[in-house]
């Protein structure tokens, strides 16, 4: 029962950051209908920044999470401005190439500044907790209640404040949204900034639970994207109730079978979920 | 009020519209007719900032060419678009608000008692996804939307198609009240009776260009016209 317990709440902190990745996906997804592959350099950059702060100034690795935000979605703003939005009616498959090339120029970038080695740090909460004979670290509470309260932050903005709602009006439909009076072109540049500065979030809770190396953003791109395919494209609720059940899945497979294993029975729950709900597990509805 | 020069409008290699002019005083009711493919959508599209186009657009004596659709909304433009135009996951109250997006929060709560005392069907409904409303009560909210932000100039695109003739004489009848209360009206209309006996000004296109234009009772009565573009 303790193991099951374990494996659960690891379940769980694992998928809370998918959730994480997977909303920063959808957000740029549902809104500018561009499929962001340099998503992952961007949780790379999180984690970087992150780990020069904790071991240049010493300073708590908690401070990493609002510094990745601020540098995230400034750097968001300027590739958005400068990159992306030259791409404004294009084919998608050109946007995607070019997300597809700044993720490699961001891999390329990293690799030549930090070389291949693991970086990892002390600082910040550390040892465990005992709850009922679960042994629970700090670091892993922290990551779980950081990503509640971002996650739940975001939600409140896609759902209930006003530019959530232009959000929401520029995916349903551009040009009516555009007739109402939303600034189409803010919209995007601001969702672009949002969803960079999810990722920045995102890479500085995995440095401080994991180990931080040039690809470790890319490790995390593939499993956020079948979330979000799982969970219905640009679906929010859905990605995130498939990002839980994606961290679940690979908990348990990982401890009964092995770690490939937990891959290959994600990539079978993605065929699954494509033929048996192909607009998601919540069913999206379309727009008219 | 709103004056369009020499508008053209291209999708490609083919000319939708080919340089029509048009004028709508403030407070007048100008209908727009002609058969399916004459460009008439496009005119408005283009008027909106939704297609790029040449020629000028100007309203209230500022020149708007050069504006992308949401300033030009913000300049006093409603569009009721071909088509509903809504967002469809999104609830009545949400789509709404959406329509007085450049407003303030007490602003957009008037402006939802306005539009729920004024279409008490989709007072009903407010909750309701926009895509599961039958489509006469979509339709009533695309103009509802379209009126949330007090526009000067309302275009409306084929708003009763696809509507019950009883229906169609309450959405005339609505249009009728706003027009009286100053409200000026630029319509684009299949049913080219029973527009042509409330309008003030009517336009007739065809093929891309203007082809009459005149008094709306002058079109009506034009057996030409009737003939060969409205039948
Ligand atoms: N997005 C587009 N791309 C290419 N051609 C278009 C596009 N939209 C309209 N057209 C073409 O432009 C011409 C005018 O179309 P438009 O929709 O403006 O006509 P309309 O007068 O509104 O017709 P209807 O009465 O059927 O609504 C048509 O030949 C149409 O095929
Ligand atoms: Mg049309």
């Amino acid at each position: 029962m303790t193991l099951i317990l374990q494996l659960a709440i690891n379940g769980l902190v694992f998928g809370s950051l998918l959730g994480l990745v997977a909303l920063g996906l959808a957000l740029v997804f549902g809104v500018m209908r561009l499929v962001n592959f340099a998503h992952g350099e961007f949780i790379t950059l999180g984690a970087y920044a992150t780990y020069l702060l904790v071991t240049t100034t010493g300073v708590s690795p908690l401070w990493g999470i609002p510094i990745a935000a601020l540098l995230g979605a400034t750097i968001g703003l300027a590739v958005q401005m400068l990159v992306i939005s030259r791409l404004a009616g294009r084919p998608e498959l050109e946007a995607l190439m070019a997300t597809y090339a700044l993720s490699i120029v961001g891999l390329g970038l990293f690799a030549l500044a930090f070389g291949g080695d693991f970086r990892t740090y002390s600082a910040g909460p550390a040892g465990n907790v005992t709850l009922a004979g679960v042994v629970v670290g700090w670091r892993s509470i922290t990551v779980l209640v950081a990503c509640v309260i971002v996650g739940a932050a975001t939600l409140a903005l896609v759902s209930r404040a006003r530019t959530g709602l232009g959000f929401r009006a520029v995916a349903q439909n551009r040009e009516a949204a555009a007739a109402c009076g939303v600034n189409v072109v803010a919209s995007e540049r601001l969702a672009f900034s949002v969803s960079v500065a999810l990722a920045a979030i995102c890479g500085a809770l995995i440095s401080f639970i994991g180990t931080t190396t040039p690809n470790v953003g890319h490790e995390w791109l593939l499993d956020g994207f079948v979330v979000v395919i799982v969970g219905g494209l640009g679906s929010i609720s859905g990605a995130l109730v498939a990002a839980l059940a994606i961290g679940l899945l690979h908990s348990f497979a990982s401890y009964f079978l092995d770690d490939s294993w937990a891959q290959i029975m994600t990539y079978v729950l993605l065929y699954v979920a494509l033929l048996v709900r192909p607009h998601g597990l919540l069913g999206a509805r379309s727009a008219t | 009020m709103l004056d369009v020069r020499n508008v053209a409008v291209r999708y490609g290699q083919a000319l939708a519209v080919r340089g029509v002019s048009l004028r709508a005083e403030t407070g007048s009711w100008i209908a727009i007719v002609g058969p399916n493919g004459a460009g008439k959508t496009s005119l408005a599209r283009a008027i909106c900032g939704l297609v790029p186009h040449q020629g000028t657009i100007a309203i209230a004596g500022e020149d708007i060419s050069k504006l992308p659709a949401w300033e030009r909304q913000r300049r006093g433009i409603g569009y009721v678009p071909e088509g509903r135009q809504l967002f469809g996951a999104m609830s009545v109250e949400e789509n709404l608000r959406v329509g007085a997006f450049s407003r303030a929060g007490a602003e957009v709560r008037r402006g939802l008692d306005e539009a729920f005392a004024l279409f008490p069907r989709l007072a009903e409904r407010r909750m309701q996804a926009a895509a599961t409303l039958s489509g006469g009560e979509q339709q009533m909210l695309a103009l509802a939307r379209a009126l949330m932000d007090r526009p000067n100039l309302l275009l409306v695109d084929e708003i009763s198609w696809g509507l019950m003739p009883l229906l169609v004489a309450q959405v005339f009848e609505r249009l009728a009240a706003l027009n009286a209360d100053g409200l000026t009206i630029v319509q684009i209309e299949q049913n080219a009776h029973e527009v042509l006996r409330r309008a003030t000004h009517a336009y007739v296109m065809a093929a891309g260009v203007c082809v009459f234009d005149g008094p709306a009772k002058s079109v009506a009565r034009d057996p030409r016209v009737l003939e060969s573009y409205i039948g």
